[in-house]
């Protein structure tokens, strides 16, 4: 089911829960579209002008008509509005519902500037704005099977942090927080990209999400910082609103 | 209107008041755009093939600095510029400026527009705008470079958006708004003012019903963008921080999202005042090729206006992933895909006019019929777009970028092919080679196809739009055999256009001579010669029945009645024979539809004022910065000058010479002294260093106040100019409408003044 489209490669739950309704959809507006144009061709044949074939005079107008619209519009608000909304409420709550029990969740906060991606997690200790604090340019590893919560907030312009694989994407919009959370199901090394246009090397502003082993992620931590540069006050231990 | 035919070259083509004209120079321009906005599309196409590659044969032409492949700098340019210039300068303008133009007096049979020079200047403006964005191009830094969307602050700060491209791209897209709302003010005048006798409402064209709704959305929504390009512009040039926010701004208490509000809160809107007049003229046409009455008429103009209300409040639904509450974002999602019931049922009508009738597939025909099937998955795409959960993934990609191609470009431009293929024998005597029309037809079909659907297909896989290179990418791998399959399907495509080119231009000198109703048609439009006289009708008709009378029992060895034919059949359709009663004059009617536009502009200044001032935890009070006094004494001239004003023009209708001339100018003289008291508390306050860039408070205080006095200056000079026209006996045959109008206006600037002064203190 997965191939057929071409999604990228599936890493969470979560994601899959948006193919299913992207099939959804896809069934929904499949059959109008089939019956549009399977009318419309059935109709330019068959009532094509020619000889000894007139036109039928109607305006539509009659009692008949009316209920007909009034039913196909009851129909398409039911079966294909309410419809989508309700399995748009389902999915937002299994996607996007935080965990009550967050003690094991990994946060991560994520400062894009032109055209790089600043990460920071807090250590080994836990905690931000203490030593151990680990900066990453452009590579932020992750536990597999981890809830991640992840503050976005950008050092100029507004950019988008996109991981295709897990079907989400947030805004980091300078001058606010916002707020993303997910959890990788399967190990591997998957794409970071920028989805709003960041002036002109939007296409380059890459990064790289390794999902790896509880193990493997703790040895990372412990790893020499690549990045001295210091960074903005802004996060869970300064207050969530940037000014 | 006598005279045309005496005329010199310029006063008749160029500075022409015959809405006839006026929408020819609409046509042309809108034209000339669309091909430079086809060449660009094609530039990005083979970027996105081939990446960082040396562009054959005209790549040295172009960009011979880098060697004749685009540079980095480039890309943003052409995707802005594309987008700006398709949307604003080539769809618009024949939508609305050429179509609108030319078929709205035509079709409710009137002589003209209600404004006629009012009419001139929209074009006017609309011509310096394109002047200013093509110019653009050629400034030290290049076109702007931060979408069509200009989101800031990439777009607010002189620091992430260089040179003059992005201020040039500003000011043409407020002229282009400025010609908008002027259209906009004609076209509903006209249409609900200058119906021929017996055009009751239920007799309009769909077209013209179209064309109606969009001019209200345009006098509503647009002045809302206005307000935030001003304030973008402040932001670069002014050092104000209206939408810059985090370390990029100056100094706190600007919100880059305010913009996207208020962006949206006219760009959801836009597309449907694009949409509309196409969904006429389809309905129209399919009427009318099918011989057979349009299906379902009330239902269809009742779906517009639906649409109408509902496209000003889905505006959210762009701005899922931009941290909305979801609440709100699930209200917004699901007044969003309400929009499918009215759509429904416009492909319900659509279809059921096909049924039973006896179709002729002539090339207006085709095109028509080719909007029904593209707008088909335009419309269904639409959905996958509004559901949030779905559209966190596909949201800025490509599937973005294939919808909005299915709607805007295929289903508009067919429509904007349907229009020129239509209307061509009337505008210009002639008609167009069928044979390169149909050829065009397929070719488009076929090829739009091929470019528009793969955009979906890659977006599907996750690729991002407005990016120059997808090969840097893991996930997108799969993806470049189809940008390079879609560059070669967009060079044909763009190609084909060329047939149409071909066929326009050879058809205007060489096409065979058109009678006055070549398609049979039974609107007014075509009861007249092709051209039309200066004067549209020799005699102006009266109107005994609908616009879709094809096919009537009774209606003799024709199948169709024109709408102005007195015949035996003339009540086969309800509605009787009446004359048009509006009970308000034309002048004030545009008046008011001017003053709603104003009230929205206002709208967007004080609701951001508000916004910013409510978001900012630096509480700057205006009680303790402002001259409290001396605003209150202006406010006191001001109020006393709206007294005189009212005693004006309760001297015009007792006929009062004297004491009119006398009221206007010490209303005119209140005013003066208004601004002059407004200058020296400027001066004043910038001295004691309170200046538009101290602090946001400061900011918002010299543009609120700044934006009012310019209107105070304006309304000064309308009330001289009327001072001066005073003299003139023949003035009196006029003088109650212009001072009322002018009242109106100058009541309306002392009522923002109170409002403003209010909010100023209070919030």
């Amino acid at each position: 089911m997965n191939g057929s489209w071409g999604f990228p490669e599936g890493a969470s739950a979560a994601g899959m829960e948006i193919d299913r309704l992207f099939y959804l959809a896809f069934w929904l507006t499949g059959v109008c579209f089939l019956v549009i144009a399977g009318v419309l061709i059935y109709f330019l044949i068959k009532y094509r002008a020619r000889k000894g074939h007139s036109a039928y005079y109607t305006h539509g107008s009659s009692k008949q008509a009316l209920l007909f619209t009034l039913a196909l519009a009851l129909a398409v608000f039911v079966l294909i509005d309410v419809n989508l909304a309700y399995h748009d409420h389902l999915a937002w709550e299994k996607i996007w519902s935080v965990p009550k029990d967050l003690s094991n969740a990994v946060r991560v906060e994520i400062g894009p500037k032109q055209f790089e991606w600043h990460f920071r997690l807090a250590g080994a200790d836990g905690k931000f704005k203490t030593e151990d604090d680990i900066l990453s340019v452009n590579e932020l590893h992750i536990p597999v099977h981890t809830p991640i919560i992840v503050a976005l907030s950008s050092r100029d312009v507004i950019h988008s942090f996109f991981l295709p694989n897990f079907r989400i994407k947030q805004d980091a919009v300078p001058g606010i927080v916002t707020n993303l959370y997910f959890k990788a199901d399967k190990p591997g090394t998957y794409d970071i990209a920028c989805a709003e246009h960041c002036g002109l090397g939007h296409y380059r502003m890459r990064g790289w999400l390794v999902v790896e082993s509880q193990d493997e992620f703790n040895q990372w931590l412990t790893e020499p910082l690549e990045e001295t540069e210091p960074t903005a006050e802004w996060g869970w231990e300064w207050g969530a609103r940037v000014v | 209107m006598s005279g045309h035919g005496k005329e010199s070259f310029i006063s008749r083509f160029v500075f022409s008041t015959d809405h006839k004209v006026i929408a020819i120079q609409y046509l042309i321009t809108g034209l000339l755009f669309l091909g430079f906005g086809g060449a660009m599309a094609l530039l990005m196409r083979w970027q996105l093939a081939f990446p960082w590659q040396p562009i054959p044969f005209i790549g040295h032409l172009l960009f011979s600095s880098s060697g004749g492949f685009l540079v980095p700098e480039h890309y943003p340019m052409l995707f802005t510029m594309h987008g700006s210039i398709m949307v604003f300068f080539a769809i618009t303008p024949i939508l609305l400026g050429a179509l609108g133009n030319y078929s709205i007096p035509l079709e409710i049979g009137a002589q003209d527009m209600a404004f006629p020079r009012l009419n001139m200047m929209s074009y006017g403006s609309l011509f310096l705008g394109s002047v200013l964005i093509t110019i653009s191009f050629f400034m030290p830094g290049g076109a702007a470079g931060s979408g069509w969307t200009i989101y800031t602050p990439l777009s607010s700060s002189t620091t992430t958006s260089i040179g003059w491209g992005q201020d040039l791209l500003i000011l043409g897209l407020a002229l282009d708004g400025v010609s908008l709302l002027m259209g906009g003010i004609n076209y509903i005048t006209t249409i609900v003012k200058l119906r021929a006798r017996g055009m009751s409402l239920r007799r309009l064209p769909l077209t013209t019903w179209g064309l109606f709704f969009s001019a209200v959305l345009n006098t509503v929504w647009l002045p809302l963008v206005v307000a935030a390009l001003i304030m973008v512009l402040c932001d670069r040039r002014l050092d104000t921080a209206f939408f810059t926010a985090g370390p990029l701004a100056p100094r706190g208490g600007g919100q880059a999202l305010l913009y996207q509000h208020l962006f949206w809160g006219f760009g959801h809107p836009e597309v449907y005042i694009l949409i509309l007049p196409v969904w006429g003229l389809v309905g129209d046409l399919l009427s009318v090729f099918s011989r057979k009455p349009a299906f379902g008429y009330a239902a269809t103009v009742i779906s517009m206006s639906t649409i109408s209300v509902l496209s000003g409040v889905v505006w959210g639904h762009h701005m899922f992933t931009s941290g909305m509450n979801p609440l709100v974002g699930k209200a917004f999602m699901f007044l969003t895909i309400s929009i499918s019931i009215p759509t429904a049922v416009f492909f319900l009508n659509w279809l059921a006019t096909l049924w039973r009738g006896s179709i002729h597939f002539t090339t207006p025909m085709l095109f028509a019929l080719g909007v029904v099937f593209v707008f088909a998955i335009g419309g269904l795409t639409g959905l996958y777009n509004a559901v949030q959960t779905i559209d966190v993934y596909i949201h800025d990609t490509y599937v973005v970028v294939g919808h909005f191609h299915y709607t805007l470009a295929a289903s508009v431009l067919f429509g904007a092919f349907a229009f020129i293929y239509f209307w061509f024998p009337k505008i210009f005597g002639r008609e167009m080679n069928s044979f390169l029309g149909k050829l065009h037809f397929w070719l488009s079909l076929v090829l739009l196809n091929a470019v528009f659907f793969p955009m979906i297909l890659v977006g599907l896989r996750g690729h991002m739009r407005r990016i120059a290179d997808a090969t840097g990418y893991t996930f997108l791998q799969p993806v470049q055999n189809l940008n390079v399959w879609m560059g070669w399907a967009a060079l044909f495509l763009v190609g084909s256009q060329l047939i149409f080119f071909i066929n326009f231009i050879v058809s205007l000198f060489a096409g065979r001579k058109a009678s006055s109703n070549p398609w049979n048609a039974a609107s007014l439009a075509w009861t007249t010669s092709s051209p039309p006289p200066p004067e549209n009708f020799e005699v102006v008709p009266s109107v005994y029945r609908g616009p879709h009378e094809y096919s009537a029992p009774g209606s003799g060895d024709r199948d169709w009645m024109t709408q102005s034919e007195r015949g035996s059949s003339a009540t086969t359709f309800a509605g009787k024979e009446t004359a048009v009663s509006v009970p308000v004059t034309s002048g004030k009617l545009g008046i008011w539809v001017f003053l709603v536009s104003e009230i929205m502009l206002f709208t967007g200044f004080i609701g951001s004022y508000i916004v910013l001032r409510l978001g900012n935890p630096v509480k700057i009070s205006g009680l303790q910065v402002l001259n409290i006094p001396l605003l209150a004494i202006n406010t006191g001239v001001l109020l006393t000058s709206s007294l005189t004003m009212a005693l004006s023009l309760r001297a015009v209708q007792m006929r009062d010479y004297v004491n009119l001339r006398r009221w206007l100018l010490l209303t005119a003289g209140l005013g003066s002294l208004f601004l002059m008291i407004k200058f020296f508390d400027y001066l004043h306050m910038w001295e004691s260093g309170f200046t538009i860039s101290s602090n946001l408070f400061g900011s918002c205080y010299y543009l609120l106040t700044g934006f009012h006095a310019l209107h105070v200056l304006s309304g000064i000079v309308v009330i001289l100019c009327l001072w001066f026209a005073s003299r003139k006996p023949a003035f009196w045959t006029v003088a109650e409408g212009r001072v009322e109008g002018s009242g109106l206006y100058w009541h309306f600037i002392d009522i923002v003044w109170v409002i403003l002064f209010a909010v100023l203190c209070l919030i």
